[in-house]
């Protein structure tokens, strides 16, 4: 039986080359990656190295080359689009570095959203009660435009988080961010996690938030390597 | 720095900047052409019908130094002496009074002369008749009974007659009845005709270069006497000149309308521009860059490619110009100059002021952006904040609004064309700003709660309602443009179809005895002609209002003119004729008892000529026999249709008693001309007078101006769809990021669709109303005003909502189909 909420094999990416003449760019080459319910990853690497390309093809945003991607035992390569987009609605969660807030939308109607998407009951208390959690219960009829990019990454974590999802991809979650706000951040991406029991995969940088996760993966030269389980 | 043209060409923005200015240009120059054309064009047609591009008519002989100054300008002059004139027949001894013109050997200047040796035969071209010569209508010859080769006397020469005339450019009016004859000007002082006191005009004919033509026409005008008459071509026939102000209203309406968009295209498309290159304009400024050189580099980033847009614009503009001609190569003259420069200028100068006027406040907006803006600036939020409030808002609206005044007066050499429309423009714009805000408000507060979609795409559109006004009123711009021409071009092709149907008469018939009706009617069922009913007439003439004579009463009122001393053609009719409206008083009871006084309807022109007011006592003489009456009502009469036409009508009792002939008027098909010359040769006291002729020019005319309109209509609406397409690409970026973000964060493929549907068909709705009112509103002014003519509303124009829906809503399938099959990954790498 298979017990991992989220398997990757063997997946190669390639590119067409910009100029159409030259040899495609390999940026994936044979990945395998594993990750149980509930479990943190990070993957670090250098820029260019392909970690949101990678973030991509696990979260059905980008089709691989060749391989097989299952989440909860279902190979998402195989789905067409419609087909991902209702897994991405069920199943998973995302926090980008760019925040991508909706701009005529409040904060609170940014949050209440995804819950009316999935006809949710009592869609506007849950939205409030997250917003209280992480302190944004004063900012809710204001626009992203008039928030500070913590309090802008702070209500796109509270929307990714509000429905729940199964799986959570956050790609450079405080890179836009300050020291002192990006580890406000990432407090609450964690908290919220182990609250939720969320499986967390964040493509980063930062090693220091990368060593908050339960496993690191490096990538290099298109593949995947595991470092050392961090320090306790 | 080094200009990258090529780089510069491949970014998205400068593209699409590039695209609304090339088609600016080209929706500019093209129109501008073919305007151009089409007046040289109808001018052609319409010297043709005067005989000239200009006609001066005076009872007295013009200063010789004046018409010495035309050959100063290149003008060619001919001369003509109109007279009425008793000829007679030396051979058949019969004589009778014509209307004689005694013309100079280049006559006519424009047009075709034609004669025949027969009756009803081929008629030829022909130049003026040669000294020794008369010409005889066809009326003068049967009431001459003369033969060709008859010698005619003239005054006190004697004149061969060597030709039936049969048509000639520049007589008066389609229903001048009176027999014409033609001699050549050289016998004129052999005849004696000319002598102090006679009832004489002088007629001066010019044609040449119509720059020219201009200015000497300028100088007659100044210098001419109140007697006398300056004609230019398309002046003469009424029918003509209402043609020609249609024509020239379309074309300036349209072009004015097309730059209009053309401008709206550039301002959204250059918002789009400053909104991409901001931060690149930040980025330069953190590197150093002063304004100034933030300004220098911008404009020699843009400038050469403006350049290269105008030109290519210039060609597409000529392009179709081209294309257009040649499709009307059948109607159209030779141009008159080679070359027309001036659409190109018209160009040029346009490209100029739109980017000064369009560009030049957003670029300094541009070059005064803040260089922390590359630090903070998330350009998904750009496009909200792009049409926000600030310093140099007012400033844009301030240039933007001048910048399109001054291209519609450039164009339409209009004051109160431009005013108008800029007036309309700001209007609409509110009005758009309003009704958008308003319905928004009122949908947002009540749809809202009907489901996520229907929240989503309302905030979408409420939040944003500045940029989605902007984005309708391209849209109602874009629908009224087509709706506009459409409604123009089918109302004013209708006007015509009504007057030049198929099986119009071609042909009139005056002088039937009473002993003839019968037998004519006959003739004609057995040739299955219809004729129109045969009217009755008297010939008479109205000598008094209320005691006093009339020639003393139009002097006394400063109307006075040949018309009080003409002869009518009175008739008589128990009912009012069916193409006649009743202006003031009311038609008569039957009469059935012989009266003293008898009520009269007279023509309104007519009646306004005279002074005339109802129940005035009129007396007029009927063959030396005084009849009064009482105006009981004054018409409107439709002279362009066609049919027999009265401009005094009495009821039947009161003309019963005095000698009368018939009229009537109908339609032969060309295959059928055997049966003129069949009813010439069996009623040949019966005069004919063909007008085929001129209802070919006239429907050549109503072909071209019609097609023409159709062409126009069709570049109106390749600009109008141009600029609609540029208008969503402009809010794409947008709409993108807002997809794409939704459907990562779970929107469905179907909610995608709809909420984008929701919007787009929204935007189409409220631009088709806005179109639909817009349309009708300008309409209205341009009937009123313009034409001066009767306006009833276009109920049609209720379609314009629905397909604003149709036209948005597939836009909007289309790009949302494209936006959800690729991952929302995918487009938003193409958008940031």
């Amino acid at each position: 039986m298979n017990q991992f909420l989220i398997e990757a094999q063997n997946i190669n990416r390639q590119f067409d080359a910009a100029d159409g003449d030259s040899s495609p760019l390999q940026v994936l080459s044979g990945v395998n990656l594993a990750v149980h319910a509930g479990e943190t990853l990070a993957i670090v690497g250098a820029s260019g190295s392909g970690k949101t390309t990678l973030l991509s093809l696990l979260a059905g945003l980008d089709t691989p080359t060749s391989g097989s991607i299952r989440i909860d035992g279902k190979d998402i390569t195989q789905l067409n689009e419609k087909q991902r987009s209702l897994m991405r609605a069920q199943k998973l969660g995302f926090v980008f570095q760019d925040f991508l807030l909706l701009p005529h939308m409040t904060v609170l109607e940014n949050v209440i959203l995804p819950l009316e998407m999935r006809n949710e009951k009592n869609a506007r208390t849950r939205a409030l009660e997250d917003l209280a959690r992480v302190g944004l219960q004063n900012r809710i009829n204001n626009y992203p435009n008039q928030l500070s990019g913590g309090e802008q990454q702070r209500t796109a974590i509270v929307r990714a988080f509000v429905t729940r999802p199964q799986l959570l991809f956050a790609d450079e979650p405080s890179g836009n961010l300050d020291d002192k706000i990006g580890t406000q951040v990432a407090d609450l991406l964690f908290e919220l996690n182990r609250q939720n029991n969320t499986t967390l995969i964040l493509v980063t940088h930062d090693m220091r938030l990368a060593r908050r996760c339960a496993s690191i993966y490096n990538l290099r030269g298109g593949t995947l390597v595991k470092r050392p389980s961090p320090p306790n | 720095m080094r200009l990258g043209l090529w780089r510069e060409l491949r970014a998205k923005e400068t593209q699409i900047f590039l695209l609304a200015l090339t088609i600016g240009t080209a929706a500019i120059t093209a129109p501008a052409l073919l305007a151009e054309r089409l007046n040289q064009g109808v001018r052609g047609y319409t010297a043709e019908l005067l005989g000239a591009d200009a006609r001066l008519e005076s009872p007295l002989p013009v200063d010789e130094e004046l018409l010495a100054a035309a050959a100063n300008y290149g003008l060619t002059t001919a001369r003509s002496i109109e007279t009425p004139s008793v000829i007679y027949n030396l051979r058949t001894e019969a004589f009778h009074l014509v209307s004689l013109s005694a013309v100079t050997a280049n006559f006519p200047l424009r047009g075709d002369l034609l004669i025949s040796e027969d009756l009803a035969g081929e008629a030829a071209p022909a130049r003026a008749p040669g000294a020794g010569e008369i010409w005889l209508d066809t009326r003068a010859a049967q009431l001459l009974a003369a033969k060709l080769g008859d010698q005619m006397e003239v005054g006190e020469t004697s004149l061969r007659f060597t030709a039936y005339l049969r048509q000639e450019p520049g007589r008066a009016s389609f229903f001048s009845f009176a027999p014409r004859a033609m001699m050549n000007l050289a016998d004129i002082e052999a005849s004696r005709l000319v002598f102090p006191g006679s009832r004489l005009e002088y007629h001066y004919l010019w044609s040449g270069e119509e720059e020219n033509m201009r200015t000497y026409m300028n100088r007659v005008g100044k210098e001419k006497t109140e007697n006398q008459e300056l004609i230019r071509a398309g002046e003469e026939d009424e029918d003509f000149v209402d043609l020609l102000r249609r024509l020239n209203s379309f074309l300036l309406l349209s072009g004015s309308l097309t730059v209009i968009l053309a401008a709206l295209a550039l301002v959204l498309t250059t918002r789009y521009y400053l909104d991409e290159n901001a931060r690149y304009v930040a980025l330069l400024k953190t590197l150093g860059y002063t304004p100034r050189q933030v300004l220098l580099y911008l404009a020699r980033r843009l400038l050469p490619p403006a350049f290269a847009a105008y030109l290519l614009g210039c060609l597409l503009g000529w392009l179709g110009y081209v294309v257009i001609s040649q499709i009307l190569a059948a109607f159209l003259p030779a141009a008159e100059s080679g070359l027309l420069w001036q659409p190109f200028a018209l160009g040029l100068v346009s490209v100029l002021i739109c980017l000064v006027a369009f560009a030049l406040p957003n670029l300094a907006e541009l070059v005064n952006v803040a260089p922390n803006t590359v630090l903070r600036s998330r350009r998904i939020n750009d496009a909200r904040q792009l049409m926000r409030g600030n310093r140099t808002t007012l400033l844009t609206a301030a240039a933007t609004g001048g910048g399109i005044f001054t291209l519609i007066l450039l164009y339409s050499g209009n004051l109160i064309i431009a005013l108008s429309l800029l007036g309309g423009l700001i209007g609409l714009i509110l009005l758009t700003a309003a009704i958008n805000y308003g319905i928004l408000r009122f949908s947002f507060a009540r749809l809202s709660a009907l489901g996520v979609v229907w929240r989503i795409g309302l905030s979408s559109l409420y939040r944003n309602w500045h940029i989605n006004s902007l984005q309708i009123l391209a849209f109602a711009m874009t629908f009224m443009l087509i709706g506009v021409l459409a409604v123009m071009r089918i109302s004013l092709v209708n006007d015509w179809q009504t007057v030049i149907k198929p099986g119009t008469p071609n042909n009139f018939l005056i002088n039937i005895a009473p002993t003839e009706v019968d037998a004519l009617q006959q003739f004609m069922t057995k040739r299955t002609i219809s004729p129109e009913p045969f009217s009755g007439m008297v010939r008479g003439k109205l000598v008094r209002v209320n005691g006093e004579s009339l020639i003393e009463r139009t002097k006394r009122l400063g109307t006075y003119s040949s018309e009080a001393e003409r002869e009518f053609n009175l008739s008589w009719s128990s009912k009012l004729p069916t193409h006649n409206l009743l202006e003031a008083g009311t038609w008569w009871q039957p009469i059935t008892t012989k009266s003293d006084i008898y009520p009269v309807s007279i023509e309104n022109g007519i009646a306004q000529e005279f002074g005339l007011s109802l129940n005035d006592e009129l007396e007029f003489i009927i063959g030396g026999v005084p009849l009064k009456a009482y105006l009981a009502n004054t018409r409107e009469v439709d002279w362009g249709n066609f049919k027999p036409n009265f401009y005094v009508l009495f009821p039947p009792l009161a003309l019963e008693d005095f000698p009368r002939t018939f009229i009537t008027s109908f339609y032969v098909p060309p295959e059928q001309s055997d049966t003129l010359r069949d009813l010439v040769k069996t009623f040949p006291t019966i005069s004919l007078i063909s007008v085929d002729s001129i209802l070919k020019q006239m429907a050549a005319i109503f072909n071209l101006v019609s097609n023409a309109m159709q062409l126009i209509l069709f570049l109106g609406v390749v600009a109008a769809i141009a600029v609609f397409f540029a208008t969503l690409q402009v809010s794409i970026r947008l709409r993108s990021i807002t997809t794409a973000t939704l459907r990562l964060i779970g929107e469905s493929n179907r909610q995608a669709m709809l909420h984008n549907l929701l919007e787009f068909c929204f935007l189409g709705l409220v631009g088709g109303i806005l179109a639909a009112v817009g349309t009708e509103i300008v309409i209205y002014c341009v009937y009123r005003f313009l034409l001066e003519q009767e306006f009833s509303p276009h109920g049609y124009l209720i379609l314009a909502p629905i397909l604003g829906v149709l036209l948005a809503g597939c836009a909007g399938f289309v790009w949302c189909r494209q936006a959800i099959i690729i991952s929302p990954q995918r487009l938003l790498k193409k958008v940031l």
